[in-house]
């Protein structure tokens, strides 16, 4: 394929250009001139002084946060609690639209439709101080064990426990909310394909295989390869809200690692070093998905 | 539809989705029952299932604040208007990020792409607002916040599933791209741009830490000032309000913070029917 | 097809506001700073003009025309510019401190962990209150010349004024033990004042049913974590510990943090055994927030309670106590005896936020009369009651609000600061809840207040012990902070729940915690404390 040279690319399609150009300036402005803020990773940062004026530190900050004893665990607890809300968590909202696309009951899809995302409206700190209410000693679920006879459970105090909070939580609060973007796509879907497979006597189950899942399979692929180039970031909000030094063991985030070693003590040029270590690898995870998701043959992010 | 599915599936679904909703709505519920329990009842057992008395008292606390009904304004104009512009800038951007022909395409989709995992941080981003004089003005809650990859992704990923054969008869008709963008795509897009709607509406409409920046405080939204509510409720010197329990104060000032969203939902849903979009062009 | 066409017009609109700002951008580029040149010189007499005053405060209604603003600034010849701003986000403070745009008067929540105030020092950011200028400031003067205040001096100069809390100078720091009143009066039990005693005390309200309800139903204590109960109460075995102070104590020439003595094990294995009796309430566990112990506590179920000393909150606990159990009382109790050697609460530094004068304040001298005038009796008594005749009066004695006269002016606002004028805390002091005035405004609702201040004040002071220093601050320390209390907490809370043996499990917290950077940190620290010290 030949391309254009640019000035006559720009001139043919100048008409697009123009479509894209609010979106540019946009990120130009407040996007990527505000980027000159991640220097600060490799600078000792004052509040006062600036950005430009801090003096440079060279590494000094990568090797504070990669020498922190507490890195190696931060990273592992991580992974695993992305990988985590990947497995359980991201099957759902798939699932759910799949089953609200069978359903024929209208008032009751239109009812689920309008309510499911409203968990998402609650934040973290009031979602964490509800799942508390329920969970402590004096709460339901104890006090249900209890008439059975049962000891109480610490469960908010219990790694094991604490983890299956987090995932259970985590599909509550956003199931419905990523659900809409799948709904989306599924209106997207040609319905002549549907009455062509009605015509070969395909029944539901075939119909739902061969046209409306791979109807939305982009959009899955997408989400998926966002999913998995967020993997260093597990939800900073819900586990803050949530954790207490005794879960820290299975708790304690990259995030919240950050939070307490740089943010709380005003170091912000070991956040800023912690954050740009998570991009980076963020991206390279989110290439390499991409990569392999083209070569299966979907569109992939771009 | 004349293939129905079997009844036992359809109960089948019913029953499963129901326990959804149960799940779902519980914490909604249970945020709703706080707000409305009078105080004097709260503390007598950690949990109620059913809330044992009918108060409105926190709600009126929230509407006593004279500064409320010209904060709402500002809520409605930053929300309308921001999320206009918001959907028209990303609908217009992420099309043209469909179009590999253009030399420019890569370069684009990276621009877009990058500030996913990379961000300047706060204060980078607080001065450029500045040095803009956004600062002081509404404007400034709308400008620094016309676009958001995630969602620009979203929606170009909507763009390319579009079948292209509706675009490719336009251009054989001589339509410019512009054309075809607003006449061919853009109505094809309703579903894609009620989501987008709804994201960007509830970004704008429950964003608050810009707002109480960016803005001078006449000018503050809604949000802020319930968000002020809540903090001073919260901090511990704040002990001079007998028997007001914070977490029921929170609870009321979610229910204000939803129902707008709840209300509108009806709306929004009405573009996810099955099969409209394209039912729409054929006719 | 109206829509269509609008939407063009829409992104043609979008497009030309874009490049406008763009190009505004260009011919905006940053206007020098000026107005850094403060003069020296104080200002002389009472001009005719009212000096202009900004003050950063957090957390402040929009005052609008409100009476006692206008009263301040006659007595003080300003004119007042106060930021209503979004209640206590640090993260404002930052973004002032990045646009270099301060108000004349700054406050601020600082400690040794953040160490905000001394980067602000360092760099240049606050005016120094000079020997000359407090010589014109008796109430300014006669509140940073308090021996407790005396490391607050950088280089000799002041910079910072702390903003003094509720209790007086020299008394318990934050968080004192708090029992049940009424339960230690049904099983005539004395109040405890040994860590043994208040076992065995303990041990009673589990299982001789202190509530008379015939069910087994009680627990002995809450708090907001279990490493918190064990540094609420390693002064019972001497270490000063208190969250509004440093922590540290003199050992040998040196001196050394409090969480890596071995008094520390004592303290261990005594909150061991009440968590191996089942006294200790599970919420404790998870619940790092003391707020949210609160409605748990009033549920009635619990003997004690370790919580912030405030006497308003101290009401207010008996009062959500009351709807539940209508006799119900708490009262602060003095320091539990672990050992022999001397033990106490650890005494505060008496305040924990600061107000400073901005190095770019046109009139530093109009800035620190006003905060010297709001220290004084006069401005106290304004800034917490309002006018007298106006919004209250005073006949033989007796103090009385006039109700209808409040509403009219925004700072009092009873949905966000109670009964009294919002100016009362937050700018140069927190409430002033052991002054005669305050307690007189506040036995108009509560008629017990005083005695309720003076009795528990005087039991929870009985046995105090005093940390090195109270205010020193040191970079490397700061930096320390998050790696050091993450290790002090996690080995805290295994060793009370029996994952880790104490006596070997503490050799090897000291040993990681030292390696970890704590050893060079804890000297560093200790250098400064020597210097602030003049040693």
């Amino acid at each position: 394929m030949k391309q254009l040279t640019l000035g006559k690319d720009l001139k043919r399609h100048y008409q697009l250009y123009l479509l894209v150009l609010p979106m540019t300036l946009f990120f130009i402005l407040f996007v990527y001139t505000p980027m000159y803020g991640i220097t600060i990773a490799f600078k000792d940062y004052s509040f006062i002084q600036g950005v430009f004026g801090s003096p440079w530190a060279g590494l000094d900050n990568f090797k504070q946060v990669f020498g922190n004893i507490f890195f190696v665990r931060a990273l592992e607890n991580t992974l695993i609690i992305s990988l985590g809300k990947i497995v359980f968590g991201f099957p759902f909202p798939i699932i759910l639209a799949l089953l609200l696309n069978e359903l024929r009951v209208r008032w009751f899809k239109g009812l689920f439709q309008n309510v499911m995302f409203i968990p998402y409206f609650l934040s973290w700190v009031v979602f964490a101080g509800i799942i508390e209410n329920l969970l402590n000693a004096s709460g339901l679920v104890n006090g249900i064990m209890a008439t059975a006879g049962r000891e109480p459970i610490g469960f908010m105090a219990d790694s094991h426990w604490f983890l299956g909070i987090v995932f259970v939580s985590d599909i509550i609060r956003g199931a419905g909310w990523e659900c809409v973007i799948y709904l989306a796509a599924l209106s997207a879907i040609d319905p002549s394909l549907y009455e062509a497979a009605q015509v070969d006597g395909a029944g539901r189950w075939k119909q739902a295989l061969h046209i409306t899942l791979p109807g939305i399979m982009n959009t899955v692929v997408v989400l998926l390869i966002l999913r998995v180039g967020y993997l260093m970031f597990a939800g900073f909000e819900q586990i803050f809200a949530m954790y207490s030094p005794i879960v820290y063991d299975s708790a304690d985030i990259l995030d919240t690692f950050v939070y307490r070693m740089g943010i709380e003590q005003g170091n912000f040029s070991f956040a800023a070093a912690a954050g740009l270590f998570q991009g980076i690898v963020g991206l390279t995870l989110l290439l390499a998905v991409n990569k392999i998701a083209k070569k299966l043959g979907s569109a992939g992010l771009f | 539809m004349n293939n129905r599915s079997p009844w036992y599936m359809q109960a089948g679904i019913v029953a499963s989705l129901a326990v959804v909703i149960i799940l779902l709505l519980f914490p909604f519920y249970y945020v709703l029952t706080l707000s409305v329990m009078p105080n004097e009842n709260y503390a007598t057992k950690a949990y109620h299932l059913l809330p044992d008395g009918f108060s409105l008292e926190y709600y009126k606390l929230i509407f006593s604040d004279e500064r409320l009904q010209k904060a709402i304004k500002i809520s409605i104009f930053v929300t309308v208007v921001g999320t206009v512009l918001n959907v028209l800038v990303t609908a217009a951007g992420s099309y043209v990020l469909t179009k590999s022909e253009l030399r420019l395409h890569r370069l684009l989709n990276w621009m877009v792409i990058i500030p996913l995992l990379f961000g300047g941080g706060i204060i980078p981003l607080y001065m450029v607002i500045k040095s803009l004089h956004l600062t002081g003005s509404v404007w400034g809650l709308i400008v620094p916040f016309l676009c958001n990859s995630f969602y620009i992704i979203l929606m170009k990923n909507y763009f390319a599933g579009l079948p292209i054969e509706l675009e490719e008869a336009a251009y054989i008709d001589g339509a410019k791209e512009m054309t075809v963008f607003r006449r061919i795509v853009f109505p094809l897009s309703k579903p894609i741009l009620a989501v987008m709607t709804l994201f960007y509406g509830v970004f704008h409409w429950n964003e608050f830490f810009w707002s109480g920046i960016i803005v001078s405080p006449d000018k503050y939204p809604m949000m802020v000032l319930l968000r002020q509510l809540i903090r001073r409720v919260d901090t511990q010197m704040q002990v001079q309000l007998p028997g007001l329990i914070p977490m029921s104060l929170t609870s009321a000032i979610i229910v204000v913070m939803v129902i707008p969203i709840v209300l509108i939902s009806p709306f929004i849903q009405k573009f996810f029917v099955k099969g409209m979009v394209l039912g729409a062009v054929k006719s | 097809m109206r829509f269509k066409r609008w939407s063009i017009v829409m992104v043609a609109v979008i497009l030309i506001g874009m490049l406008a700002a763009c190009a505004g951008k260009k011919n905006n580029t940053a206007p020098a700073q000026s107005g850094t040149e403060a003069s020296p010189t104080p200002v002389v007499e009472a001009s005719a003009e009212p000096v202009p005053v900004s003050v950063f405060a957090y957390d402040r209604t929009d005052y609008k025309d409100d009476r006692v603003i206008r009263e301040i600034e006659k007595k003080t010849n300003t004119k007042l510019d106060i930021q209503p701003a979004v209640p206590w986000d640090p993260q404002q403070l930052d973004i002032m401190s990045a646009s270099g745009n301060y108000k004349d008067i700054i406050t601020g929540i600082d400690n040794d962990e953040f160490n905000r105030t001394g980067q602000w020092i360092k760099q240049g950011v606050l005016a120094p209150i000079t020997d000359d200028m407090l010589a014109q400031l008796p109430n300014l003067k006669s509140l940073l010349t308090q021996p407790e205040f005396a490391d607050l001096k950088v280089d000799g100069k002041y910079y910072l004024v702390p903003m003094r809390d509720e209790p007086p100078l020299g008394s318990a720091g934050q968080f004192v033990f708090q029992i049940r009143k009424d339960w230690l009066d049904r099983l005539s039990l004395p109040v405890p004042t040994t860590t043994d005693a208040f076992f065995d005390t303990l041990m009673k309200f589990k299982t001789e049913d202190p509530d008379g309800n015939h069910k087994d139903d009680t627990y002995g204590l809450i708090t907001n974590g279990l490493d918190k109960l064990v540094s609420y109460s390693v002064g019972f075995w001497g270490l000063p510990h208190d969250e509004r102070s440093t922590g540290f104590l003199k050992v040998g020439d040196h001196y050394e943090y409090w969480a890596v003595q071995p008094e520390v094990k004592e303290t261990l294995k005594w909150v061991k055994k009440l968590y191996d009796n089942k006294l200790i309430h599970p919420d404790t566990l998870t619940q790092t927030n003391i707020v949210k112990t609160r409605p748990v506590f009033a549920e009635g179920h619990i003997g004690v309670t370790v919580e912030n000393m405030n006497f308003d909150q101290l009401v207010n606990r008996n009062k959500d106590l009351g709807r539940n159990v209508p006799d119900g009382q708490v009262i602060e109790i003095g320091a539990l005896q672990g050992n022999d050697g001397p033990y106490g609460y650890t005494t505060g530094n008496g305040h924990w936020a600061y107000t400073a004068i901005s190095s770019q304040a046109k009139d530093p001298m109009a800035a620190a009369r006003l905060i010297d005038y709001l220290l004084s009796d006069e401005g106290m008594q304004l800034s917490l009651v309002g006018i007298e005749g106006v919004h209250y009066t005073t006949q033989d004695g007796k103090f009385q609000w006039n109700l209808e006269e409040k509403k009219k002016d925004p700072g009092f606002n009873e949905n966000s600061s109670g009964q009294f004028y919002e100016m009362n805390w937050g700018i140069v002091r927190w409430s002033p809840m052991v002054s005669d005035f305050y307690i007189k405004a506040s036995e108009t609702t509560v008629p017990e207040y005083g005695t309720i201040v003076r009795e528990n004040l005087d039991r929870v002071n009985q046995h105090l012990i005093e940390p090195a220093s109270f205010n020193a601050m040191d970079e490397a320390w700061s930096k320390f902070m998050g790696t050091g209390k993450t290790l002090q907490n996690e080995f805290f809370n295994k060793a009370v729940v029996g994952k880790v043996d104490i006596d070997k499990g503490f050799d090897e917290f000291v040993r990681q915690w030292k390696k970890a950077g704590g050893e060079q940190a804890m000297q560093s620290m200790s250098d400064t404390i020597k210097r602030s010290k003049g040693e």
